[in-house]
């Protein structure tokens, strides 16, 4: 493994943890969940991608099982951590959470007949 | 038939790249899980893959646009959250969708929800809007311009037959 692999690899790491860090900086100061699941949804999904590319890449030369191990892990969860993000979000309207007093409009709120029925289960 | 074999297969060299071990025992053991699902679910999966050469080079693309957006929603989302002041102007938005098909929905709604300022929060019964929860909300016809120039059009190319 020569020195720019080893600058690849220390890069996705940083940006990977980088990431990981805006988005529990993010839940913390947005003010409602759907802001929230922006930064969780968003952050945590493009932070792994990163960890799991840099994993990838440094065991490259030492065993091929770890490296197709981190490709799958890398895949499922890109495609199944935007599915939670919107399904947090969807539950949270679902059981009535407010959005944030300074939200701008809310389309939702016009045709929600159609959550209504929902609501009342809970 | 084909499309079948070639799911069991995949699904089986899955199951082994999973388990990390390459073995007869492990390989029949992903075959076996592999003809479970696909009898389960395989009418489903035949129905959605009807993937022929010149969808290909479209899928491609998409994949390229998706990873280009996805680096930019993520810088995007940093740069709010790490700015001193916090300057977002959230709301829900109704986004009129053509595409048909639950599969292309749901594929369509996830890369939403990874690109900048948007998340989908509900899809409407009869699957032609989605509600998409904006962080800012200043230009909303760019908005849902971005999402129908640049997402709806590849998918459309890629799964029109």
């Amino acid at each position: 493994m020569n020195i720019v692999w080893e600058i690849i690899v220390s890069a996705l790491v940083l940006f990977g943890s980088l990431f990981l860090l805006g988005a529990a900086v993010g839940i913390i100061r947005f003010p409602d969940t759907y802001c929230r699941m922006h930064a969780l949804g968003k952050g945590s999904t493009m932070g792994i991608i990163c960890l799991m590319l840099a994993a990838f890449i440094y065991f490259l030369w030492s065993g091929v099982d770890v490296c197709i191990q981190s490709l799958l892990a890398l895949f499922f969860i890109a495609i199944s951590s935007p599915i939670g993000g919107h399904m947090i979000a969807k539950a949270a309207y679902h059981y009535g959470v407010p959005l944030w007093k300074g939200s701008v409009r809310d389309d939702l709120l016009e045709d929600c007949e159609f959550i209504s029925e929902d609501k009342a289960e809970f | 038939m084909v499309i079948k074999v070639t799911l069991i297969l995949v699904l089986a060299l899955t199951w082994v790249a999973l388990t990390g071990t390459l073995t007869l025992p492990s390989f029949v053991m992903g075959l076996l899980l592999g003809c479970v699902i696909v009898h389960l679910f395989g009418r489903r999966a035949t129905k959605v893959l009807n993937l022929h050469v010149h969808h290909v080079w479209p899928l491609i693309q998409l994949c390229f646009i998706f990873a280009y957006e996805l680096v930019m929603a993520n810088l995007s989302v940093l740069a709010k959250v790490f700015s001193p002041r916090l300057n977002i102007k959230p709301g829900i938005i109704k986004v009129p969708i053509d595409i048909e098909g639950a599969f292309w929905i749901t594929t369509l709604a996830n890369m939403v929800t990874l690109t900048p300022g948007t998340l989908t929060v509900e899809v409407a019964p009869d699957n032609k809007f989605f509600y998409v929860h904006c962080l800012n909300i200043d230009n909303e016809a760019q908005t849902i311009a971005s999402i129908k120039d640049t997402f709806e059009k590849k998918i459309l190319e890629v799964c029109k037959p």
